[in-house]
């Protein structure tokens, strides 16, 4: 019964490369790595990394004058820019349904405008879409 | 007519026609209100609000595989079935209330209804 829900091998694939890529991820608050293998699962744990590092680096910002995480987010937001259009179908979806489209669930209205501004313009038009065409 | 689809999906061209779609055994799940942190990290997923009949993803998917039209720019199906796993499984490793519990399994319930919607 439930293997006809099997996640798409390309989206646990693309997890799997997330984890490869940033795996301070583990160290976040409610990051659960058995969530790997269910990527949509996997995603929304990846978005509050995401959060996390972004929420850093503004408090390094205003202590500092300069942020050492700034690069870790900047190389988050060009994996996305890099596959919100992909061809593939399952990975363009993750992408949109499962890490754009409930966004600004663990964000305030600030922030949200803030990480917009910080997404390629592919990645900042499938927001638009996914996270705030009902609120128009 | 694409093949395959509802005869009542003809002349619907957008998630936005969602209403003018007939034959849809819409979920009759709203959002349920529970306290298991996991269990409510799961339902904000599921229930983002707006779009489609309810505004879950199980509609999301229901409409989808009625019409072989996105919702929002993106198909929902996997979201629907990754989310289905999830809830399964907490609902065999974590100790839930039993309101938590009714509620997961009636949410588990409509998912599984809506993706063997339009088979």
């Amino acid at each position: 019964m439930i293997d006809k829900y099997s996640p798409a091998p390309s989206t646990v694939a693309f997890s799997k490369k997330l984890l490869g890529i940033f795996p301070e991820l583990e160290n976040t608050p409610g990051f659960d790595k058995s969530n790997w293998d269910l990527p949509y699962l996997f995603i929304t744990d990846f978005r509050k990394y995401v959060i996390s590092v972004f929420r850093k680096v503004k408090q390094e910002v205003r202590t500092r004058g300069h942020a050492s995480h700034e690069d870790r987010l900047k190389q988050v937001f060009q994996i996305f820019e890099d596959n919100v259009n992909s061809s593939d179908d399952a990975v363009r979806n993750l992408i949109r349904a499962g890490f754009l489209e409930t966004f600004d669930l663990d964000v305030s209205d600030q922030e949200y405008d803030e990480l917009k501004a910080m997404l390629g313009p592919k990645t900042r038009a499938a927001l638009v879409l996914a996270c705030e065409e009902d609120s128009k | 007519m694409r093949q395959g689809l509802t005869r009542h999906a003809y002349g619907i061209k957008s998630y936005k026609d969602w209403k003018k779609l007939e034959g849809v055994n819409w979920s009759k799940v709203d959002k349920p209100t529970v306290e298991h942190q996991g269990l409510k990290n799961h339902i904000d997923e599921l229930y983002k609000g707006g779009s489609v009949g309810n505004g879950s993803t199980q509609d999301a998917v229901r409409f989808e595989r009625a019409t072989g039209l996105d919702v929002k720019g993106s198909s929902h199906s996997q979201k629907a079935g990754d989310r289905l796993r999830g809830i399964e499984k907490l609902m065999n490793t974590e100790k839930l209330s039993d309101s938590d519990r009714q509620a997961a399994q009636r949410v588990a319930d409509d998912l599984r209804d809506a993706l063997s919607s339009g088979t």
